[in-house]
């Protein structure tokens, strides 16, 4: 049964990844309250062809909404499981981001401080190494969470690589099987009612679609909250300089290896995951990147470029409609990509979830709280550019007030400042911050009064938990090679 | 680098001195030398005899053993607030340390509470409450894991027992007491940090940093530093009280009450060996006479103590640390115990003083991180509480003058959202999640205009039964809790039930 004034029927536009996970989630999360979705799938764009999904483990979330198989689903995108990424900044020493945090009890100062008193140098690297993800990631090894806190593997969280055109074709499947409406045509037209209301979106098709919801999921064009509706866009390539991205396939290493690569280059940065089929790479840099000699480098033909609008727009959701991913602003796909904002914002906003009223009160708790994510998503993929030799301290008193906050106090006292909506864990900022050069003054005075050595013997015994967990855990080869079986 | 801090001096001693003297003698390195200033010719207010469930982790942290500090000071155990004619005189509602009900298939609870109560009016939202199906069956136990949800605890106690008790403990562990009263503080003329508190008997007491627990006067961060307190007066009307103790209950229940008077509202706090009261109040709209001559009225017996009356103005320090001064207590600002939040407010700023402890210096982004900190705490406690007088139906000038104030933004923004939407909106940091929220507004009649369109579609007497076997789970889980005065007498047994920072027992909405 459907209350009369609930949504019936929500039209999602766009050509990817988005567009698709939206539509196929909506589809599934809203099958029980009568909720008709269709997808109008328009044509991607060339630059769109071989992108990768580097997920977070926040994916699985919406992976449970689905309720496919995952290993099935990951055999459909020819995907691969992954612990985090290999960082490799320019005249610097590597390190690894792993996924999930360490769970180690604050004995008696938080886990992170032993590492600014002992390991000034390498604080990235050797509080990294505390991380079961790291360890595995490096000899190639993986194995899923477990439930039981007791175990060092409750520790591990994952995240997927998948090809998103392959994703693409996966959802629209499954979600015809499930009664989702499918429909391939362009976009020529979007009919703007009353009330900042969309009233209707005209197709290639000669078809004129008509829903009481409408999910923009067009990329930055943003043909229907930002073009229709007219909704400003604040501008934030000042700030996320990358504004094109490039990417090439080359031939899968010997061995498939549960981790992304962040290259820093002289124009941006370079990222490289693997799928079963193929390496992906792709890079992010600017206008006046050399992309020929780039893709040359790789003994490849020059790819179609993708354009990438860092910024946002004023609102996200409008009315009746919802911009999602880059149609409602982009902090780049750097490491938190554009599905992963999207993601979470759809599950925002199926937690507040409308009816046909559309409560301002509604969408002002949306635009507030997803505009927080978006910025914790800007700020952290901003302090990449610590790496850079050439950012100054006048270019970093430009930053916003929120980064520039958490980086002073992190500096003067080793703390991190907890914000109401945060990108990544803790642990993720403590390990980027200190790879990238960042050096907290201090270190928590409580380790002065341990006893000699009592904090080595801590790493000691853990880095023993960590070898007896590894022994066991099989490679990345025989996980994909028991999910076929 | 700069300079360590080596020594760290506290004025004032008490609930606030004691507990600040105790957890840094805990938390900070042996190094450090702490000493405490305090006279016993200045008696300590002593509000705040109730507390939420956070204090459970202030101890832990301490490693105080739970049924040792309930026996030391007097305590009862805590499950909830009743609130007793609030919203209008006939209502009744308690905000208890728990979640309400299951969400069903990834929707809040509340949607379905709402859809059901279309077809039985008489669902409460205390149905949905383990703890407050304890409360009101006067029965106390720790959460149990074969429980469906869980809840928090906290405890009502003697506040000057606790200071007390604390003292011992900080005494052990090397914190020195002086006793003396400040003549004069003696500042650094170029800096104007404190350097010295003279004291009347001519000693000296020399610190690094200074820990002000002076209470109202704010002797250091207010007389001395000057720093400004803003006044939130015109949203919170109260600025008296009168507290009076009687004699202990015979059957003390798990709960704090609270009643709205005419002017105001009377608290009543059963404590082992008395029983604490008091009365909240405008002194636009009561006389101090009046006031206590209604909560004698209202306590009905012949009270055990004169009254004790003091004067408050609402509102906080924003910068509750300047220079080389920390405000902890009273003197970082004052929001009446209705939510019994007072201690919740000394421990937090002990909590982030040791986090952002500094060195010699003092300053810099550390204190801006201490004093954003609990800006937010005060913050978002105000509104809270403002809700509470704001939304209600009472004829009294003084609540219709409540009702028709000018609210602060974030809260009318608040409102509007559960009104239009049902919905409550969310924060990750500071006091009152959802169920606190939820209790309030449903309890004081915001009602909402509709719920959650996917519950919408379900008919009301399909929800209603469901939510019905939720409720008699919930009643007979808590039926099978002991007495709450046995409870009391015996101690809390087994493993102790997790000591977080959190209101509802860390498992809210499960």
């Amino acid at each position: 049964m459907v209350a009369d004034t609930a949504l019936k029927h929500i039209a999602v536009v766009g050509a990817g990844a988005v567009a698709h996970a939206a539509a196929f989630t909506l589809a599934r999360a809203l099958k029980p309250s009568g909720v008709e979705v269709t997808l109008v799938v328009t044509p991607a764009a060339p630059g769109d062809q071989q992108q990768v999904e580097i997920s977070q483990p926040a994916l699985h979330e919406l992976i449970g909404i689905w309720g496919l198989p995952e290993p099935a689903l990951l055999k459909a995108c020819d995907g691969l499981y992954g612990l985090g990424f290999e960082y490799q900044p320019l005249g610097r020493e590597g390190f690894f981001l792993p996924f999930g945090r360490h769970g180690i009890d604050p004995a008696p100062a938080s886990f992170e401080q032993g590492f600014f008193k002992c390991h000034p140098g390498a604080i990235a690297q050797r509080y990294s190494e505390h991380f079961l993800a790291t360890q595995a990631a490096r000899r190639g090894q993986f194995d899923f969470p477990v439930d039981d806190p007791r175990s060092i593997k409750s520790t591990l969280r994952y995240g997927l690589h998948l090809d998103h055109s392959r994703l693409c074709d996966t959802l629209a499947d499954y979600g015809e099987r499930l009664g989702l409406r499918v429909c391939k045509a362009s976009l020529d037209d979007v009919e703007r009612g009353v009330d900042e209301r969309i009233a209707a979106v005209r197709l290639g098709n000669g078809e004129r679609l008509v829903a009481d919801f409408y999910i923009d999921a067009t990329g930055a064009e943003s043909r229907l909250l930002g073009e229709a509706l007219d909704v400003g866009f604040e501008d934030w390539e000042h700030w996320l300089p990358w504004t094109v991205q490039s990417q090439l396939s080359l031939p899968p290493e010997a061995q498939p290896q549960p981790r992304a690569r962040l290259c820093q280059t002289d124009f941006g940065w370079e990222r490289r995951a693997g799928l079963r089929s193929c390496e992906r790479i792709d890079a992010l840099g600017t206008a006046q990147t050399d992309w020929v000699g780039w893709c040359r480098a790789y003994g490849q033909a020059d790819e179609a470029l993708r354009a990438l609008r860092p910024g946002r727009r004023e609102v996200f959701w409008r009315g009746n409609c919802l911009a999602l991913g880059d149609a409602a602003g982009s902090a780049t796909p750097l490491v938190l990509s554009e599905l992963h904002w999207a993601c979470k914002a759809l599950l925002l906003w199926l937690e507040l979830y409308p009816d046909k009223r559309l409560s301002n009160a509604l969408q002002g708790e949306y635009n507030r709280r997803a505009g927080a994510m978006l910025a914790a998503i800007r700020d952290f993929h901003l302090a990449h550019r610590l790496a850079e030799t050439g950012v100054t301290l006048e270019q970093r008193d430009a930053w916003p007030a929120s980064l520039r906050f958490r980086l002073s106090l992190f500096e003067t006292q080793g703390r991190l400042w907890p914000e109401d909506e945060e990108a990544v864990p803790q642990e993720a900022w403590i390990i980027l911050l200190t790879g990238l050069g960042v050096q907290p003054a201090r270190y928590d005075r409580l380790l002065d009064a341990l006893p000699d050595g009592q904090l080595a013997d801590l790493h000691r015994r853990i880095q023993q938990a960590l070898d007896r967990a590894l022994a066991t855990m099989p490679t990345l080869s025989k996980v994909l090679a028991r999910d076929a079986g | 680098m700069t300079a360590a801090i080596e020594r760290l001096v506290i004025l004032g001693g008490g609930t606030a001195g004691w507990m600040t003297a105790a957890a840094l003698s805990r938390l900070l390195p042996p190094d450090i030398k702490i000493r405490l200033v305090e006279s016993e010719q200045i008696g300590t207010v002593g509000v705040g005899e109730a507390t939420i469930p956070h204090l459970r982790q202030f101890n832990t942290l301490l490693g105080i053993d739970e049924n040792a500090f309930v026996q030391a000071t007097g305590a009862t155990y805590k499950l909830a607030i009743e609130f007793n004619g609030w919203g209008d005189a006939g209502s009744r509602y308690l905000h208890p340390f728990s979640g309400f009900g299951d969400d069903l298939n990834g929707i809040d609870f509340h949607h379905y509470f709402l859809r059901a109560r279309k077809h039985r009016p008489d669902l409460t939202l205390d149905d949905f409450s383990l703890a407050s199906w304890a409360a009101r069956s006067g029965r106390f136990g720790p959460p149990r894991p074969e429980f469906p949800t869980g809840y928090g605890y906290a405890f009502h106690l003697d506040a000057g027992r606790y200071a007390r008790f604390l003292r011992d403990y900080a005494e052990a562990r090397g914190v020195e007491r002086i006793e003396g009263r400040v003549a004069q503080v003696e500042q650094d003329p170029d800096s104007g940090h404190i350097r010295r508190l003279h004291l009347e008997s001519g000693q000296a007491v020399e610190g690094q940093l200074f820990v002000d627990c002076s209470g109202f006067r704010a002797l250091l961060i207010g007389d001395t530093l000057g720093v400004g307190y803003q006044s939130w007066r015109h949203w919170l009307p109260c600025n008296r009280a009168v507290a009076l103790g009687s004699p202990a209950m015979a059957e003390p229940p798990p709960y704090t009450r609270v009643t709205a008077s005419g002017a105001g509202w009377i608290w009543r706090i059963p404590l082992q060996h008395r029983t604490g009261n008091g009365h909240v109040y405008s002194s636009d709209h009561l006389s101090d006479e009046q006031a206590c001559e209604q909560l004698r009225i209202a306590i009905g017996k012949p009270a055990i103590t004169e009254p004790n009356f003091i004067r408050f103005e609402p509102g906080y320090r924003a910068r509750s640390w300047d220079k080389n001064c920390v405000a902890v207590g009273l003197s970082s600002g004052f929001l009446e115990p209705l939510e019994s939040t007072s201690i919740y407010l000394i421990q937090m700023a002990i909590l982030k003083l040791v986090t952002y402890f500094p060195n010699a210096r003092c300053e810099g982004p550390g204190q801006d991180a201490f004093n954003r900190w609990m800006a937010l705490e005060y913050g978002r406690v105000r509104d809270f509480l403002i809700l509470h007088y704001h939304a209600n139906r009472r004829p009294e000038a003084f609540w219709q003058q409540c009702r028709e104030m000018t609210i602060p933004d974030e809260l009318a923004r608040k409102l509007a959202l559960f009104k239009e939407a049902a919905a409550v909106e969310h924060y990750e940091h500071g006091l009152f999640g959802l169920p606190s929220w939820l209790a309030v507004y449903l309890g004081q009649g915001v009602t909402p205009d509709g719920c959650d369109p996917r519950v919408a579609g379900h008919p009301p007497h399909k929800v209603a039964a469901h939510l019905q076997g939720m409720a008699d789970t919930l009643k007979r889980c808590a039926e099978s809790l002991p007495p709450h005065a046995e409870a009391v007498v015996r101690g809390v047994t087994g493993s102790p039930a997790p000591a977080e920072l959190s209101l509802y027992g860390g498992r809210y909405g499960r």
